[in-house]
């Protein structure tokens, strides 16, 4: 297997930009993050709502450029570059967000949603028809309804028409932010069906966002668990679903639903299940510093080093 | 009992006529959690407007149903004999608690103000209850809670202060329209456990509204399946999980993604929900259905007892081939 | 604590904005073409009388000079002599504020026991007689020119019916009219604004959740709605407040009152140059104060600002 992507100690912190302010009230929405996404496969990252997720991704994708950290894309290192260096990685990485509706202008007929990308790739003006068409055809739009208005689609096929869009930059890696959490489970299935089909015909690899972990172990390769900005538990998925080790997965895997047991599953500071002897789930002071250590295949978990070892 | 009769409901705009109910019954029993699940658009929140009386109408229109509880038609009162009825018989929770709120009024006033209008309390005894409800929906912190206004408490603080609202007056039954679908897995579980002792605690009946399968498999005693204003299938819910009749239902759960799934593609439904102006005739579910006929088309299947135990718990299904196998 | 340091921080932008607009007026003043010492003295005056009125205007010194001394002037609210009458700038203003000032607190207490009620009223019962009422009312508040009303106000009710004096501005009675010429078409304005607010609100969620409590609609409309509705309200009657002091320049005049507005209008007409810019920033103070002082009422109705 070869990395895509290798991420290496990604912070990001938003800074307040208030004109007078008292305090100064940095937030570090992403904290220490480093990852490697396998050519090919689907990377989940799972975690609550505000745990960083979303901040993550935009900053792999350079959209909003980490405030420390490195991104090496297909072994080059992409976070230092120039803009005009970064253009050619614009189009091989693209983001399908989960709100269709904001993604699609509505003003703007389908056709030239799509015709958009494609001119400023610079394709050929003569293909331009018959390429838009046959990516509507590939996500199950019907090319007679190149010339309608999102409104006039469904949900479902507004996220199809945003997948298109996305493939028609011919991408290589393709962050997908909660593509389906809007969706109905019937849709929903329609959409997963397809982007696991547009990764075998594409040689795609995906970061699946999302928070719904029955979707992600169905559909993921690797599972990386956020939580408060850091990475706690990341391992092949059939390892962390068999196995998952750090107490906040444990908590996150018992609240899913659909399980015939669901008791919320509490940590106190003594749960340590599994876990080497100097290590702890729990920081001994406040400013010890989060490490992930092997336990083996790569199943990496975070934890922090007891004192005085 | 709770007793929604044969409700047909339509939006009338200009020509057009939406008919968004087209004949529901669902009877909801106190201590016990009825839900009612469907995909958007089906008429879930249409249908619990209705029982609280707060359909718009116009655009709103009853064309045939009642709502019985205790002996009388709800859909027959004034609107002042409704208003002792909500709030203090039947009270709602909404998805999203953040906009059905009030941003400018502290989280107490809008508990206590029910308690006052509907139990003639003293302001000094409904600050004393609404202590006590805050601790029956487990949240801590008791007045300083009642002092914060919504946007000072995270989500699922919100979605307990919408339920201690809706419980404040002992309500015989609870309709809760999708109240965990905003909030994260840790969160929904919370509020699911939280709902299930309530149920117990207050014997209550609650319509539970939801388009998440695996969370209606949590928390439902009885379970009913809603396809374009129709009720297609009611049954428990371990029967519905274990032995789903009518082919709409059966392929909503296995288009459920599951990690038991891998390498497996998921079973899909083609097509979407028809929308309530134009439902095709005869089942309207025909449309979209692996195992339909002619007939189909062209009439409309009787809701039948399809049970095949004889345990005795009920099973309905609107279905002309019930037991009809597809290939995939 | 809280809303102290709101209160700290909304003080601070108000210092900086008078700031600005000082700096913004002493720039444009000397821009002006003509030097105002040419025009004080007259074609006949000397190079020396020129000199010396330079000096007394403060001219005669580079512009960099000026400016800072402006500025520091400004921090001692003084704003220097009239060049017409030398009497000082300040007192000028303070004298004749306070008939302003009530003239506007008139106009707008016109537009809030009015405006406000009809417009709930409006909104509340959509297309009732109140609305349409309403409706008639703001299409001509807005469409009739202030000087039209005064005059046509005062040919009604002091010439034809001698209810109020057509003269003068010793008592409160002599101000009525004239408040009314003013706060009528800032009463359509506030109006309009109250309803379109108030509809809004009670189209919000909230108001089906307070519905299914079983509030009576009393409640619903008045306890809930309004609430809200108030913050975009207050927000509006403060902008209106501040039109007002501006809109007073000419009603004094069709009233003969001597405001503020005829001592601008007259500072104008004979090129006063202190007094314009005495009278450009002192209206600038109060219409940033009476903003400021919207600010802190906002934030008291809403909640949500003062903690960001
Ligand atoms: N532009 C921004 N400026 C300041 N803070 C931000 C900004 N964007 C995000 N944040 C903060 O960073 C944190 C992480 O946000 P993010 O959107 O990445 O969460 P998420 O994991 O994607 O959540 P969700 O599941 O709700 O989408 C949040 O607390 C958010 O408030
Ligand atoms: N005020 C209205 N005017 C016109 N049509 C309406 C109105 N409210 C609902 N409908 C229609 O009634 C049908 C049922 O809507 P309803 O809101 O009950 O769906 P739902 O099952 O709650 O869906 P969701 O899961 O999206 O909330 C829809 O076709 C909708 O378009
Ligand atoms: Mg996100
Ligand atoms: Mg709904």
């Amino acid at each position: 297997m070869e990395k895509l992507i290798e991420l290496k100690n990604i912070i990001k912190v938003f800074k307040s930009h208030k004109l007078i302010s008292v305090k100064k009230d940095n937030y570090v929405a992403v904290n220490n993050v480093s990852l490697d996404i396998q050519k090919n496969t689907i990377f989940g990252l799972v975690g609550e709502s505000g745990c960083g997720k979303t901040t993550l991704a935009r900053s792999v994708m350079m959209l909003d450029p980490p405030s420390s950290g490195e991104i090496i894309y297909n072994g080059k290192n992409i976070s230092g570059i120039s803009r005009k260096e970064l253009h050619p990685y614009r189009s091989r990485m693209q983001i399908v967000f989960q709100d269709p509706n904001s993604a699609l202008n509505p003003k703007m007929s389908i056709y030239n949603c799509m015709k958009e990308g494609l001119v400023n790739r610079k394709f050929p003006k003569d293909k331009m028809d018959s390429k838009i068409k046959s990516l509507l055809d590939l996500v199950g739009i019907s090319p007679n309804h190149v010339n309608r208005f999102p409104h006039e689609f469904s949900g479902g096929q507004k996220q199809r028409i945003v997948i298109a869009r996305a493939l028609s930059m011919e991408p290589e890696f393709l962050v997908l932010d909660e593509p389906v959490s809007n969706l109905d489970v019937s849709i929903q299935a329609q959409i997963i069906n397809l982007l696991l089909d547009l990764k075998d015909e594409f040689s795609l690899t995906y970061l699946f966002i999302s928070h719904d972990l029955n979707l992600v172990s169905y559909l993921s390769d690797e599972v990386a668990v956020m939580y408060k900005g850091e990475i706690v538990e990341t391992a092949k998925t059939e390892k962390i679903m068999k196995k998952p080790m750090h107490p906040y997965t444990l908590k996150l895997f018992s609240s899913a639903p659909g399980k015939d047991s669901n008791n919320l599953f509490e940590a106190d500071d003594s749960y340590r299940e599994g876990l080497p002897e100097k290590f702890t789930y729990f920081p001994p002071n406040p400013d010890s510093t989060l490490q992930l250590i092997d336990i083996g295949e790569d199943h990496r978990v975070g934890c922090y080093t007891l004192n005085g070892s | 009992m709770l007793e929604i009769k044969n409700l047909n409901i339509s939006f009338v705009q200009g020509e057009k006529e939406a008919n968004a109910l087209r004949g529901i019954s669902l009877s909801l029993k106190r201590n016990e959690v009825h839900s009612l699940v469907g995909e958007s658009g089906s008429g879930k929140t249409v249908t619990s407007t209705c029982i609280m009386g707060l359909l718009p109408t116009p655009p709103g229109r009853i064309n045939s149903g009642q709502i019985i509880l205790n002996n009388q038609d709800l859909l027959l009162l004034e609107e002042k004999d409704q208003r002792q009825i909500r709030g203090k018989e039947i009270a709602m929770v909404f998805q999203e608690p953040a906009r059905y709120l009030n941003p400018t009024l502290k989280v107490g006033d809008q508990i206590t103000e029910m308690l006052i209008l509907h139990l003639g309390m003293s302001n000094i005894e409904a600050v004393d209850r609404a202590l006590e409800i805050l601790e029956l929906v487990g949240l801590e912190g008791g007045k300083r809670i009642l002092d914060s206004y919504p946007h000072e408490l995270s989500g699922g603080m919100k979605q307990r202060i919408m339920i201690a609202i809706a419980i404040s007056c002992n309500p015989a039954f609870l309709i809760a329209d999708e109240p965990t679908t905003a909030l994260d897995v840790t969160l929904q579980l919370q509020i699911l456990n939280l709902m299930l002792s309530l149920k117990n605690t207050l014997d209550m009946g609650i319509l539970f509204i939801s388009h998440d399968l695996r969370v209606v498999h949590d928390i439902s005693d009885w379970v009913s399946v809603i396809y374009a204003g129709r009720i297609v299938e009611s049954t428990s819910r371990k029967e519905l999980f274990t032995n789903p009749k009518h082919p709409y239902t059966r392929l909503l759960l296995e288009s459920i993604p599951d990690a038991d799934k891998r390498g497996q593609r998921l079973q899909t439904i083609p097509g979407k929900v028809p929308d309530a102006e134009n439902i095709p005739g005869g089942c309207a579910f025909h449309t979209r259905c692996p195992i339909a006929e002619d007939i189909c088309k062209t009439d409309l299947p009787e809701t039948k007892e399809v049970g095949s135990d004889n345990s005795g718990t009920s099973h309905t299904a609107a279905c002309h081939f019930i037991g009809k196998q597809w290939k995939n | 604590m809280e809303l102290l340091l709101f209160i700290v921080r909304r003080f601070l932008r108000l210092v900086l904005t008078i700031l600005i607009i000082s700096t913004i007026i002493f720039f444009v003043i000397r821009v002006i073409p003509g030097d105002p010492a040419l025009v004080v003295a007259g074609i006949d005056a000397s190079d020396d009388d020129i000199q010396a009125i330079r000096v007394r205007l403060g001219t005669d010194v580079p512009v960099g000079v000026q400016y800072v001394r402006w500025l520091s002037d400004i921090v001692r609210f003084d704003f220097g002599e009239s060049m017409i009458s030398g009497a000082s700038v300040n007192k000028l203003i303070l004298e004749r504020f306070p008939l302003t000032l009530t003239l506007a607190v008139l106009g707008i207490m016109l537009g809030i026991i009015v405006a406000i009620p009809l417009g709930v009223l409006s909104a509340v019962h959509r297309w009732s007689f109140w609305d349409y009422f309403g409706m008639v009312y703001s299409q001509m508040g807005m469409a009739i020119p202030s000087f039209w009303l005064g005059l046509i106000l005062l040919l009604v009710f002091a010439v034809k019916i001698p209810l109020f004096p057509l003269f003068g501005s010793d008592s409160l009675k002599h101000l009525i009219l004239p408040a009314i010429a003013l706060g009528f078409a800032r009463a359509a304005v506030i109006l309009r604004l109250t309803r379109a607010a108030m509809v809004e609100e009670l189209s919000r969620e909230y108001i089906i959740t307070a519905r299914a409590k079983g509030l009576t609609d009393r409640m619903i409309r008045y306890k809930h709605a309004l609430r809200n509705a108030m913050i975009a309200v207050v927000t509006i009657t403060g902008i209106q407040f501040g039109y007002m002091l501006g809109g007073a320049i000419i009603v004094e005049q069709v009233f003969s009152l001597p405001g503020l507005g005829r001592l601008f209008l007259y500072a104008i007409y004979q090129r006063d140059f202190p007094l314009i810019q005495g009278g450009v920033v002192f209206i600038a103070i109060v219409f940033s104060l009476v903003n400021f002082a919207v600010d802190i009422l906002y934030s008291v109705l809403n909640p949500k600002i003062r903690i960001s």
